[in-house]
């Protein structure tokens, strides 16, 4: 029989307390195991989190960079004067797109439509189901705006001249002159859904896509040529949206449309935006902080859990075996009479406490194979959003490394008891019982 | 001509505890031949296991000098890590409560010494059968030791001290633990091994029916060695005339 035969054996010889601290030593590798995996699963989706936010932030930063580079141009003083509604002739574009640093001009053609509601005030923003609560307030008491754009997918794809956000069905396609893109707001207005036709002034559209925004509520899209043939408006547009090639041209340029065309009011938007780019910029930097401390705390707490688990292991183990040995100072006397060495006695006392790491670490990983997102949980992320956001999975790395830690904690845990055990003299062997 | 296997020189041991000190043995010189049968007898407390303790080098003599086998090793001055190998190939053990280990068979129990020393499991296995056999329980050799009678623990305790085919077996109060017959019976095996085997047995007893068959006698009073004992030499000539069958007496012999 092999000494490694016979420290199993020996285990085995008090089943109930080999038991006990087994049941106790699985706790603690299960935990281990658990936590581990729950920190693996966290830093994981933090840096998925990290990421998906890094490229929304960045987008967001590219549009508001896009923005600065904006220049609204309006016929009269402004969009809440009377002149504002004296149409801009189309061979506008063409001109402020040949001028100097001029990336692409979009020619907009719009028109609020329906009646307010008795004792509205006319005003900006709202519409049907704005969220803003209280009566409807639509643009010059209009209930939805006909917005008739370019359908370039170039320009699209460039400038988002049309909503991003399509909720249902798709967005318009060039050439497409009988369709419509309505806000998910106006479905109710309307009565009608994707693929259902709607009544615009005596002209009837298809709706063929349904998108989603949160300042956009009341708006129809429709083609630039569409929207000119229901307002009767060939050859003319209300307003004008020029992009200078960069944001450091925007002044130039703006200066150049007004001093052409004095009677236009020109808006560029350069300082508005650089405050929203700023304050997307901290905000971005906030989240990031935000983040990563959270991340710091759970790696923290997993850290201490998993050397708590492995401190306790080892003095679980230490205390079995101290008494073991204690209790079996006569056998070892015997074995020691009988021509064992040192570091036979050694050895077997050392298997005997990696063999309890080894059954309690193989209990622990069944253990945490069943309950790992529970641990994790329970110990990480009480208040459940770890839970409910981190799939936690029991990885073969995980596996390895919590038996070893188990083994290991075994072996230590039972070094001082088996040295003890190595110096115990054969004279035990002869005392009386 | 008989070679000496064990040899004392002026062997004294004295224990130190909580400040009272204990002469156990004083100036002990003792030679044990190759196939002696020995019997050390003495009261309670007069050092026999200690001198027992000290010929199987599991224990340090104060004074003095051990030598064991044909060749004279002196086992005093050497270290505990060499001590071992010296008790595993040389000597070999029987103690008055067997001392088996409980969670092995007879077998295991008996192939226990012999680790170590042969590689091959199957021939340590073989060794130990024919052991067995030869202490006349072959038929007990999966039993455990709480499943054996004392008898047949000893038994297998003297099996097991003859795993290695020692020169010398030690044996403190072999007999201390067993029925009277029991007794007559290990004792008769310890004599055969001496007689047959020529294997020198020291056995420590207290009991003079059973030191009646060892051919030397030796006494210990107060740590000291003698030839002779007027109380336990009339207690072994009783001994020996209710003796089953009489033993041949030899004198013992003190080495010079």
């Amino acid at each position: 029989m092999t000494t490694l035969k016979r420290a199993f054996r020996n285990i085995l010889r008090n089943r109930f307390r080999t038991l006990l601290v087994g049941v106790v030593l699985a706790l603690c590798v299960a935990v281990f195991v658990s936590v581990l995996a729950g920190v693996d699963a966290s830093e994981d989706a933090t840096a998925q989190m990290l990421a998906e936010y890094a490229e929304a932030a960045e987008a967001t930063l590219e549009q508001t960079e896009q923005s600065m580079t904006q220049i609204m141009v309006m016929s009269g003083r402004g969009p809440f004067s009377e002149d504002s509604e004296e149409p801009i002739d189309e061979d506008i574009v063409d001109e402020v797109s040949a001028m100097d640093d001029v990336a692409a001009v979009v020619p907009v053609v719009t028109q609020g439509f329906g009646e307010p509601e008795q004792g509205q005030e006319p005003g900006m923003g709202g519409g049907p189901g704005s969220g803003m609560g209280g009566p409807t307030v639509s643009f010059r008491g209009a209930e939805y705006m006909v917005y008739g754009v370019p359908l370039d997918p170039d320009l699209d794809e460039e400038y988002h001249v049309l909503p991003v956000s399509i909720a249902e069905g798709r967005s318009l396609e060039e050439g497409e002159d009988s369709a419509v893109l309505i806000s998910s707001e106006l479905t109710e207005y309307f009565g009608a859904g994707v693929g259902d036709t709607i009544d615009i002034d005596g002209t009837s559209f298809e709706v063929v896509g349904v998108y989603t925004s949160t300042i956009m509520q009341n708006q129809v899209y429709m083609s630039l040529d569409a929207a000119q043939d229901l307002l009767d408006m060939e050859g003319e547009l209300s307003t004008l949206t020029v992009y200078a090639d960069s944001v450091s041209a925007v002044d130039d340029v703006a200066a150049e449309i007004e001093s052409a065309y004095p009677d236009f009011m020109v808006m560029a938007m350069t300082d508005m935006q650089r405050g929203s780019g700023d304050f997307i910029q901290r905000q971005q930097e906030y989240i990031i902080g935000t983040i990563d401390s959270n991340l710091a705390s759970i790696q923290s707490l997993g850290i201490g859990t998993i050397a708590a688990t492995g401190v306790v292991s080892v003095l679980l183990i230490f205390g079995l075996m101290f008494y073991t040995v204690r209790e079996r100072t006569k056998e070892i006397g015997t074995l020691k009479a009988l021509g064992f060495s040192n570091s036979d006695v050694m050895k077997q006392f050392m298997y005997e406490g990696s063999y309890i790491g080894l059954l309690g670490g193989a209990v622990g990983l069944g253990i945490a194979a069943l309950a790992a997102s529970g641990f994790a949980s329970l110990i990480l992320d009480p208040s459940g959003t770890l839970g409910t956001s981190v799939s936690v999975g029991i990885t073969l790395s995980a596996t390895l490394l919590g038996l070893g830690v188990a083994v290991i904690a075994g072996a230590l845990g039972s070094l001082y008891p088996a040295w003890r055990a190595s110096r115990v003299s054969p004279m035990e062997a002869l005392k009386r019982e | 001509m008989a070679k000496t296997i064990l040899k004392t020189i002026g062997l004294s041991k004295r224990y130190e505890s909580d400040g009272n000190s204990v002469q156990a043995l004083s100036n002990v010189n003792l030679e044990i031949e190759r196939g002696d049968f020995v019997a050390i007898m003495g009261p309670s407390g007069s050092g026999k296991t200690t001198l027992l303790t000290l010929l199987g080098c599991l224990d340090k003599a104060t004074k003095g000098r051990v030598l064991v086998g044909t060749k004279g090793i002196d086992v005093t001055s050497m270290p505990e890590g060499s001590l071992y190998s010296i008790r595993r190939r040389h000597l070999g053990f029987i103690l008055q409560s067997f001392n088996l280990m409980p969670n092995l068979s007879a077998l295991e129990n008996v192939e226990l010494p012999m680790e170590g020393l042969i590689r091959s499991a199957k021939r340590r296995r073989k060794r130990a059968r024919v052991l067995l056999r030869m202490v006349e329980i072959p038929h007990r050799e999966k039993h455990k030791p709480r499943q054996l009678s004392a008898g047949e623990q000893q038994r297998v305790a003297i099996a097991r001290a003859l795993a290695n085919g020692p020169a010398v077996i030690l044996a403190d109060e072999p007999t201390g633990n067993l029925d009277w017959e029991t007794s007559l019976s290990i004792v008769n095996m310890l004599s055969r091994l001496a007689t047959e085997q020529k294997r020198t047995i020291v056995m420590v007893t207290h009991d003079p029916q059973m030191a009646v068959y060892a051919n030397k006698k030796l006494f210990i009073r107060d740590g000291k060695l003698h030839e002779k004992d007027p109380v336990y030499d009339e207690a072994l000539e009783q001994a020996r005339r209710h003796s089953p069958d009489e033993p041949a007496d030899t004198t013992p012999r003190q080495a010079d």
